[in-house]
């Protein structure tokens, strides 16, 4: 008792910013080595670790898989849009902006079609109900034998749910509730199977987290330092266990430090039963064998669902669970793990902290100072309990100013309780009678916010303990990180200095479940935990509140370790399908980057040099007609094959560096006039142009300056840029054909083929149209409405009346008011040129419909050998090949 | 993310605490009507007597209160206006809040509301009562869920969707992720919410000087109550001039501390443990000004040589002359905290003086000097006693004790020799944690 600070009775050291508690004093402290003052106090700002230097990494890595996952149960999608934020009204906006700036700069169309709402992209097909066909869920559906209310009220009171939710738009908040009762679905952890103990080996450390559509699969992984040079761990190899209900909670068990090991249990806790999962062995190849215990559902225990459990500290087969209501027991595991073997709830250890006026589901049970007492909580109080001796008293209540959010247990001595004002450490030391309040602080987070829950981490400091609570919250990014320093023998436990607040990178709506995992603190040997002096770096797993993906990072005070720690290499993930490099940036793409950079740069270099490009150019051309000369003396020959008769004009010659646009485009003109004479057709501007403008542009400068004004929003090197794209876009697109070619190839084809098909060919090619009737009017009437409505619609998509009236408008608008800035006077001739081009291109009538539309039927070539594909597939074939750039 | 220096109200809220009040309440007294039902079939119980008594308790808070509040209407409702902003007493709609008042005071009523803590801590083992064995089935629930819906039913009607959101979602057991819609709805609101968030991240980021503008910007907006965000003011104070930080705290103390006693029977806004003081009540900000100003005072003492003594002395001379004037009324008279650095106060003057203390001295010089270094230990004494007659502090008092004896010892030392000061740690240490030389033992 010497040795405790002076302190009040029930309120500990209460501490906050600024905020000074009773301290003692101590005259024979020396003071010329300037770090010891005389005071011994609850808040040793002294012995301050500088946690502003901590820092969280900016790269990440992806542990789970990538497969989108619905809102997880825990969440009741109530109602979506109510919440939805001003940021994404703002970029909605923003964007909104932009596109009506750049239309009315370039008197266009919308930039993508107008889509009319009756499209339908697929025909409605009729799914068989065969059960040979049915979808093998491998999930079993939840044994929930009510209803929930919620439900039911929401189908039968529609006025819940608001008409905006039928836009679909996601909620960028994410749900607007949440079910509390949903504990971490991330932990890590050291275990210790039995052949380990035996053979006397170290413990393994293992990451255990909830993953799947419905939540309901936990994936083991193991963690592990691949090398000695390595700062983090890595995910070696994954186990993963169905386990057909929502996972609400995953606990590893702690014992006690009597017992000096480590579990080999998991408990997982499902939406309707309580599973414990025992690790049976790790092999050396690092494969994890487990066994799962028969599942405990709650029906067993009580009426409503679990909302907790925890494991006895003392007892290696004890364990206690609570439900939502607040009714708690006591259970035992069975010895061994086999079928038939379940763990049983005992009867004589029942009770219940029920309380009217608690409303949330919340509820939390701990192990306490002894092996047969619990701490059992829900948001107003704490209970403390004997079971043996059976007394009950609350030891907490707060139905005043705070709300009971979070425990958790330390060690035999310290428990951590986060209410929604202050963090502060319980001692539950077996000596004294009850749990005590040593110190809190206070955190100043925002008191309302229910979401907030914590994990701590046990840091060593130089030879003194370094306990790390980071608090987060569903509600932002954020991590708040308070220190508290314990002296080697955990006898005194202070608050060390003030608190730091990280954001995690990335990370946008807030936090879901985080936890730190410190491998260093067991690994080490004595001596090298001395080495590690102030300085920390700890692994951070996040999960995020949507999405449900994992991510890991690192926390460290040191920036170059930050620096230097790289994502997973890929032979780390050999056999973990589903370890994934960070997606946003994957490695390839900054050579790709590189190699843009590169050519971006040479174009800018050598741009001045007019002539000699000119020259350049020349010579291209030259080549590029005698290259095209002797393809046709090639094509002549009937027995080249089908595939040669489209080269692409990059095949044919190297392509110069750099050009200049404007004599490209005259020279290729010049090209296309001069073989039109001999037949040839060239891929057309706009069949390139409409892809990526949805817009038919026959001049290669129109398009370059579209194309222009399109970058220019975006990037100062947008001349480089777009001329790249141009010059990219046609070497890749640019054909050549010469059409007289395939009739002789389709002759030469139909005369090898049989008579058969040769008949239905004929057949086929003489009316379509007459082969297309008799089919619909034998299907249902829906289908040939579908056929016409496709046919009729697509064309208006871009219809040939619809732009010339918008264009007229859009011009005039511009001409009233003034309003449409025109860039540069080039530009804005450019324009003119263009739009009465496109006037007059949309005069000739056939340019109304768009290049994807076959115009009804007219074979252009034989159909190739697959002949006994229905009528609609080759229908399919050839669109395609229209894309292609039959134009 | 941070807490907000003002008390948040809007309508909504508003409403959406009354229907959880009301809901809370209707659920509760079903409850204890289906108990009593079945109390009274059954036998009596260890928890059936607990909760009569409790329930007596209840009687007699009850009784109190309204004597309270008739001697209050008596005096014509004298409540000192440092309180008076912290009810929630709105005045141009009374009438209509009227209900919600009544049902979150109803449900408060039950309840103390703790003045030294956010939460009521209970370490007596005299009040243990056994396990409450009955669990509550789902029938029963769905019994009291009707009951206490059907009841308010017409009050779920009026509200606003938003509210009907809330109302079925805590009535599910779930809980809102942002329970305050996040958004402040005026442009002070939002004001003041930025400065707060920007205020901790520099206090956390240790930009002082930042910080520094975001305490002054925000103390000057209206509505800003600044009890509630003094400790970051004085932190502030404290990095960039510990001066000004006494000064402030003094300042502090001298005004908002309160002699009346703290009313329970108003809806408070803000829990008072960090931000007021009553009467029996020492406002933290008050005993932070002592333990900071004691802790300067050890500070000035070291760090001026001997020959500024006499001047820092004087201040802490001033300290004990302030403290022994304000443990003469409440709340100071009956917290054992401030007797506590009342008896800490003479103690330093003790080992100040004790060091001070020439052995060369003789006669009445050397008497004078010893008397005053004794009557110091004997006022060390006396205060500590009176704090621990409080029952309701615990300090190490065996250390303590060791400490006054080691100051006596020095009086009869005939020349300062420092060399024992090494031994004292190392005492010190054995004493404080008493198993860390074992520890040590082990890592070497």
């Amino acid at each position: 008792m010497e040795s405790e600070l002076p302190r009040k009775s029930p309120t500990g050291a209460q501490l906050g910013l600024g905020v000074r508690s009773a301290a003692l004093y101590v005259s024979e402290r020396q003071q010329s080595n300037g770090s010891e003052s005389k005071w011994l106090g609850a808040c040793d700002d002294q012995l301050a670790v500088d946690l502003s230097k901590l820092c969280v990494s900016n790269k990440r890595c992806i542990i789970n898989d990538r497969a989108t996952r619905t809102p997880s149960n825990d969440e009741i999608d109530d109602d979506d849009d109510i919440l939805s934020s001003d940021d994404e009204e703002m970029d909605e906006e923003a964007n909104e902006h932009w596109r009506e700036v750049l239309l009315s700069r370039l008197n266009w169309d919308r930039l993508s079609p107008v889509i009319p709402p009756n499209l339908q992209y697929f025909k409605d097909v009729e799914f068989d109900d065969e059960h040979m066909y049915d979808v093998k869920q491998n999930q079993v559906k939840s044994p929930l034998d009510f209803v929930p209310e919620n439900l039911i009220s929401d189908l039968t009171r529609s006025d819940l749910v608001s008409p905006t939710r039928n836009k679909g738009k996601p909620n960028a908040k994410g749900s607007i509730s949440y079910d509390p009762a949903v504990g971490s679905l991330l932990i890590t952890g050291a275990v210790q199977t039995i052949p380990d103990l035996r053979n006397n080996y170290n413990q393994h450390h293992i990451i255990a987290f909830s993953c799947g559509k419905t939540n309901s699969i936990l994936k083991i992984g193991l963690l592990e330092y691949t090398s000695p040079s390595s700062l983090t761990e890595q995910i070696r190899q994954a186990a993963s266990i169905q386990l057909g209900s929502t996972i609400k909670g995953i606990k590893l068990p702690e014992y006690s430090s009597m017992l000096d090991r480590r579990s080999d249990l998991i408990g997982v806790m499902t939406e309707s039963a309580l599973h414990v999962i025992k690790i049976e062995c790790i092999t050396s190849r690092m494969e994890i064998k487990t066994s799962v215990c028969e599942p405990l559902p709650f029906q067993d225990f009580s009426d409503f669902p679990f909302a907790d459990f925890a494991f006895n500290p003392w007892d290696l087969q004890q364990f206690a669970v609570i439900d939502v209501k607040g009714n708690f027991g006591i259970g035992r595991l069975p010895k061994s793990f086999k079928i038939g073997h379940k763990a049983r709830i005992l009867r004589e250890y029942g009770g219940s902290i029920f309380d009217p006026e608690e409303l949330s589901n919340w509820k939390k049970i701990e192990w306490s100072s002894s092996f047969s007492r619990l701490l059992v909580m829900d948001r107003s109080k704490m209970i403390e309990l004997d079971f043996r001796q059976d007394w009950q008293l609350e030891v907490i209540q707060s139905k005043t100013w705070s709300r009971l959010l979070d425990y958790q247990r330390l060690d035999d001595d310290y428990g951590i309780l986060l209410t929604s004002r202050e963090i502060i450490v319980i001692s539950t030391k077996q000596t004294s009678e009850h749990i005590s309040r040593e110190v809190s602080w206070k955190h100043d987070l925002d008191p309302n916010d229910s979401t907030l829950r914590f994990c701590i981490r046990k840091v060593n400091s130089g030879g003194k303990k370094l306990l790390l609570v980071s608090i987060f919250s569903r509600n932002h990014s954020f991590l708040y990180i308070h220190p508290f320093l314990m002296n080697g023998d955990e006898s005194l436990i202070q608050s060390a200095g003030s608190s730091t607040i990280l954001q995690i990178p990335h990370i946008k709506n807030g936090l879901r479940g985080i936890w730190l995992h410190d491998s260093t603190i067991n690994d080490l040997n004595e001596s090298q935990k001395l080495d590690i002096f102030q300085e920390v770096c700890l692994s951070l797993f996040v999960n995020e509140t949507d999405g449900g993906k994992l991510w890991h990072y690192i926390i460290s005070n040191d920036s170059t370790k930050l620096e230097n720690w790289g994502t997973y290499t890929d032979a780390s993930r050999t056999n973990l399908s589903d370890v994934e490099i960070d997606v946003l940036w994957p490695k390839h793409m900054h050579h790709k980057l590189d190699q843009i950079k590169k050519s971006i740069t040479f174009t800018k270099t050598d741009k001045e040099d007019t002539a000699a490009e000119d020259k350049l150019l020349q010579a291209y051309g030259y080549q590029l007609s005698e290259a095209i000369n002797e393809l046709l003396i090639d094509w002549n020959d009937p027995q080249e094959s089908l595939l040669g008769t489209q080269p692409l004009i990059k095949d044919l010659v190297e392509i110069p560096h750099d050009f200049n646009l404007k004599e490209f485009g005259s020279m290729l003109s010049q090209l296309f006039n001069h073989y039109h004479d001999q037949a040839l057709v060239f891929t057309k501007f706009d069949t390139i142009s409409s892809p990526i403008l949805y817009e038919k542009i026959e001049d290669l400068e129109m398009l370059y300056n579209k194309l222009l004004q399109c970058w220019d929003l975006v990037t100062p090197d947008s001349e480089i840029l777009t001329q790249g794209v141009i010059k990219h876009v046609i070497y890749s697109c640019l054909r050549l054909w010469k059409p007289s070619l395939y009739k002789a190839k389709e002759t030469q084809i139909f005369d090898s083929l049989s008579k058969p098909y040769r008949n239905i060919i004929g057949m086929w090619d003489d009316d379509d149209t007459d082969l297309i009737r008799p089919q619909t009017d034998t299907t249902s009437a829906d289908y040939s409405g579908i056929l016409a409505s496709s046919q009729s619609q697509i064309p208006t998509i871009k219809s040939s009346q619809s732009r010339p009236a918008k264009k007229h408008r859009m011009v005039a608008a511009g001409l009233t008011t003034g309003r449409v800035s025109k860039p540069s006077s080039n530009i804005s001739s450019l324009r003119d040129t263009g739009s009465t081009f496109s006037m007059l291109s949309s005069s000739q009538p056939s340019n109304t419909l768009p290049d994807t539309m076959t115009p009804a039927f007219t074979l252009m070539h034989p159909p190739s050998a697959s002949l006994s594909q229905s009528q609609s597939s080759q229908r399919s074939r050839r669109k395609k090949k229209r894309v292609g750039g039959f134009g | 993310m941070f807490e907000q220096p003002v008390a948040l109200t809007t309508r909504r809220l508003r409403n959406a605490k009354k229907l959880r009040y009301q809901y809370v309440n209707n659920l509760s007294a079903k409850f204890n009507r289906l108990e009593r039902i079945t109390n009274t079939n059954g036998l009596p119980t260890p928890e059936n007597s607990a909760a009569e008594s409790s329930e007596n308790e209840e009687a007699l808070q009850r009784k109190k209160k309204r004597i309270r509040r008739r001697l209050k209407s008596a005096a014509g409702e004298s409540y000192s206006d440092s309180e008076s902003d912290e009810v929630d007493n709105n005045h141009d709609n009374e009438v209509v809040e009227d209900e919600e008042e009544d049902q979150e005071r109803k449900f408060l009523n039950n309840y103390e509301l703790p003045q030294e803590s956010f939460e009521k801590w209970q370490d007596d083992p005299s009040k243990r009562v056994p396990i409450q064995r009955s669990k509550i089935s789902f029938t029963k629930y769905q019994r009291l869920r009707r009951h206490a819906k059907r009841k308010m039913n017409t009050s779920i009607d009026l509200a606003s969707k938003r509210n009907k959101i809330y109302m079925d979602t805590i009535s599910e057991g779930f809980e809102m992720v942002d329970p305050v819609d996040g958004k402040p709805d005026t442009f002070q609101m939002k004001h003041i919410s930025i400065l707060t968030t920007l205020l901790h991240l520099h206090v956390s980021r240790r930009e002082w000087d930042a910080a520094y503008t975001c305490f002054a910007l925000l103390i000057r907006v209206p509505k800003v109550d600044i009890r509630n965000i003094w400790g970051i003011g004085d932190l502030i104070l404290r990095e960039r001039e510990p001066i000004k930080s006494l000064e402030f705290l003094s300042w502090m103390s001298s005004v908002y501390s309160s002699r009346s006693a703290f009313a329970e029977d108003v809806n408070h806004r803000t829990p008072p443990v960090f931000t007021k003081g009553s009467k029996t009540h020492v406002p933290k900000f008050a005993t932070t000004w002592m333990w900071e100003s004691l802790i300067q005072c050890t500070k000035n003492s070291l760090e001026t040589g001997e020959l500024e003594q006499i001047e820092s002395n004087d201040g802490l001379q001033d300290l004990i002359e302030r403290i022994s004037e304000m443990v003469l009324a409440p709340p100071y008279m009956d917290a054992s905290e401030v007797w506590f650095i009342y008896g800490l106060c003479h103690l330093i003057k003790a080992d100040i003086l004790s060091n001070q203390f020439d052995g060369r001295l003789a006669g009445s010089a050397r008497d004078i000097a010893s008397n005053q270094v004794i009557q110091h230990i004997q006022r060390t004494k006396s205060c500590l006693q009176t704090c621990l007659s409080k029952g309701d502090f615990k300090y190490p008092k065996r250390y303590i004790e060791r400490q006054l004896e080691e100051f006596e010892k020095r009086l009869d030392r005939q020349e300062d020799t420092p060399d024992d000061s090494d031994h004292e740690v190392e005492s010190l240490h054995d004493k404080l944690d008493t198993q860390s030389i074992e520890s040590d033992d082990d890592s070497s």
